[in-house]
């Protein structure tokens, strides 16, 4: 299991995490979900003990990484697939990995032919495509056979066949018991992928649980047609609703449910030709968590359209 | 059944993979073997051509030993190379993380980085500085006075030159460890080897007198001297003296490196 306790961590002048403090547990997959620099990589640096946090601590079955007797052993991850020498084969980093860790070189050659590149193990990892060094770095964190797994944006470069191999492969991970935890800045790719979500911004905790957790507590909107749009917006307005003009009968209404929508629409004596609840989708989920928190966020077209 | 908890035995051998399974070691131990060999035979060659004319001083202050040694003024760049590189790579390419990932107790993996360097850069220098020396005296014999490794001086000579080039490296992976990029650390050492000297150069007389012999490429002089000048320290002194720097850049190296993030 991994612990993440009250972690905090400063750069120079900038807080890339902000007093986080959530589990991972094993059995299924887990989610970290944020924005572009949201502070998901300085967590799993860490976590692997390569940055030192200024707050708090993250453990690993309540042991600190540099503690472990044999990391490999017990943690498997994926941080960055370009790290590794360029000049060195696939096989020789590998074969370097299990030595440190007295891994059995026999298990080089399994994880190599596992992840698929076990024609490419005498060529210099600096000629791989990215999608052939993601498949390396799973080789790697595969090595010690850990109980947790630890992969920081792994779909990034691989092709949909590779991004279909590597979701299954998580699935088939956690069945076996083992702790998953997969960083992405994609929902989409999390809601397929993921039991549990935990979604951060700017360093922060922001919300926590399955997927359909997190769109149950999504407020959805509500869609409705009716022959006299204009007053039924009035209506709806003095109960509260934040009311929105679709098109000329439509309007698409939040903070009210489509129960109490038609209600009012009847008590005012206004016909309803349509009425439609509409659910959150997993990527306004997101988009609302964490809309005040996006570091890199482009501006609305329209402002830049006005000058 | 063996313990399975990471060792130093087990860190270096890991390390002995990563430092032969790269071009960039094995080409600068080629260009090592060669560079000092190589211009030892051209050096001893040419000597021996033109001892027929060479002056009566000159002849006087001949050392057999030192000139069959003379590629090493130019292997000491290879070896620092090589010594920069074992570290920087792993930081340039980012691998630093993965080996951090793989072994995190990081004075073990600094430790087991030097056993491979040290070692390895011992025997291979002590092979060439005995053949660059054999060499030079095979040339040398019956034309110009040859030095045999049956005196004490001259053995002690030969060996203090791949002790030398051993020191280097180290000094090199040492400054590789506090600058943590190569182009700045090949030319800080670099610098420390022929910009030191010219800058000591242009001081006053009696400064350089009292300061040349503590500059790092004069302790070279010094340790591969039968007979050093004497204002120069002398070959144990110099070694010592050299022993100190390297330790003492290695302990900021370390100490940076349990303090910084990877």
């Amino acid at each position: 299991m991994l612990k993440i306790d009250h972690l905090t961590k400063h750069y120079s002048d900038t807080l890339a995490v902000d007093d986080l403090d959530f589990e991972v547990k094993p059995g299924v997959v887990t989610g970290f979900l944020g924005p572009n620099g949201s502070g998901k990589s300085t967590t799993m640096r860490i976590i692997l003990g390569l940055d030192r946090p200024t707050k708090g601590r993250a453990t690993i079955n309540g042991q600190n990484y540099a503690d472990l007797k044999a990391p490999l052993r017990e943690v498997g991850a994926l941080l960055d697939a370009k790290a590794v020498h360029p000049g060195r084969t696939a096989r020789n980093h590998l074969r370097a990995l299990a030595a440190s860790n007295q891994i059995k070189m026999s298990r080089v050659e399994e994880v190599l032919d596992f992840a698929g590149i076990g024609s490419v193990a005498n060529k210099k990892v600096g000629g791989f495509s990215l999608g052939m060094s993601q498949r390396l770095g799973i080789a790697g964190a595969l090595l010690g056979d850990p109980g947790v797994l630890l992969f920081d944006e792994p779909v990034n470069g691989l092709d949909p066949e590779g991004i279909r191999w590597i979701r299954e492969f998580f699935r088939s991970l956690a069945k076996e018991g083992r702790t998953v935890f997969v960083s992405s800045h994609l929902m989409s790719e999390m809601a397929v992928s993921a039991d549990q979500i935990i979604v951060i911004g700017r360093g922060r905790f922001i919300t926590q649980g399955s997927v359909d957790d997190l769109t149950a507590t999504a407020k959805g909107t509500v869609f409705v047609r009716a022959s006299d749009a204009a007053a039924l917006s009035s209506v709806l307005v003095t109960q509260h609703a934040v009311v929105e003009e679709v098109n000329d009968h439509g309007l698409s209404v939040s903070g009210l449910t489509s129960d109490e929508v038609g209600t009012a629409a009847f008590a005012a004596g206004i016909t309803i030709f349509e009425l439609t609840p509409e659910r959150a989708s997993l990527e306004d989920v997101f988009m609302d968590l964490t809309a005040d928190s996006v570091e890199y966020g482009a501006t609305n077209l329209g402002t830049i359209h006005d000058e | 059944m063996t313990s399975r908890n990471q060792t130093l035995t087990s860190t270096t051998k890991s390390e002995w993979i990563k430092f032969r399974s790269v071009r960039s070691s094995v080409m600068g131990f080629i260009v090592f073997i060669v560079l000092t060999i190589g211009l030892g035979i051209l050096i001893t060659a040419v000597i021996r051509n033109h001892w027929s004319h060479s002056l009566p001083a000159d002849r006087l202050t001949f050392d057999p030993v030192t000139t069959s040694l003379a590629g090493t003024i130019f292997a000491q760049f290879a070896v620092g190379v090589i010594g920069v590189l074992f570290i920087s790579s792993e930081y340039s390419s980012g691998a630093i993380r993965t080996t951090l990932a793989a072994v995190p107790n990081r004075f073990r993996l600094i430790s087991a980085k030097l056993i491979v360097l040290v070692v390895s850069m011992f025997v291979v220098s002590e092979i060439v500085c005995f053949s660059a020396f054999l060499i030079g005296q095979a040339i040398y014999r019956g034309v110009v006075p040859t030095a045999s490794l049956s005196s004490g001086v001259v053995l002690r000579t030969v060996i203090l030159a791949g002790v030398y080039l051993t020191l280097l490296s180290v000094l090199g992976f040492g400054i590789g460890l506090i600058l943590r990029q190569s182009a700045a650390s090949i030319s800080t050492f670099a610098s420390l080897l022929l910009v030191l000297p010219l800058i000591i150069f242009f001081l006053p007389e009696s400064w350089q007198n009292s300061i040349t012999k503590f500059e790092p490429s004069a302790i070279g002089r010094e340790m591969m001297s039968t007979s050093p000048p004497s204002q120069l320290f002398g070959a144990w002194t110099g070694t010592m003296l050299l022993i100190i720097y390297v330790a003492v850049v290695m302990c900021v190296g370390m100490a940076l490196m349990q303090r910084r993030d990877a």
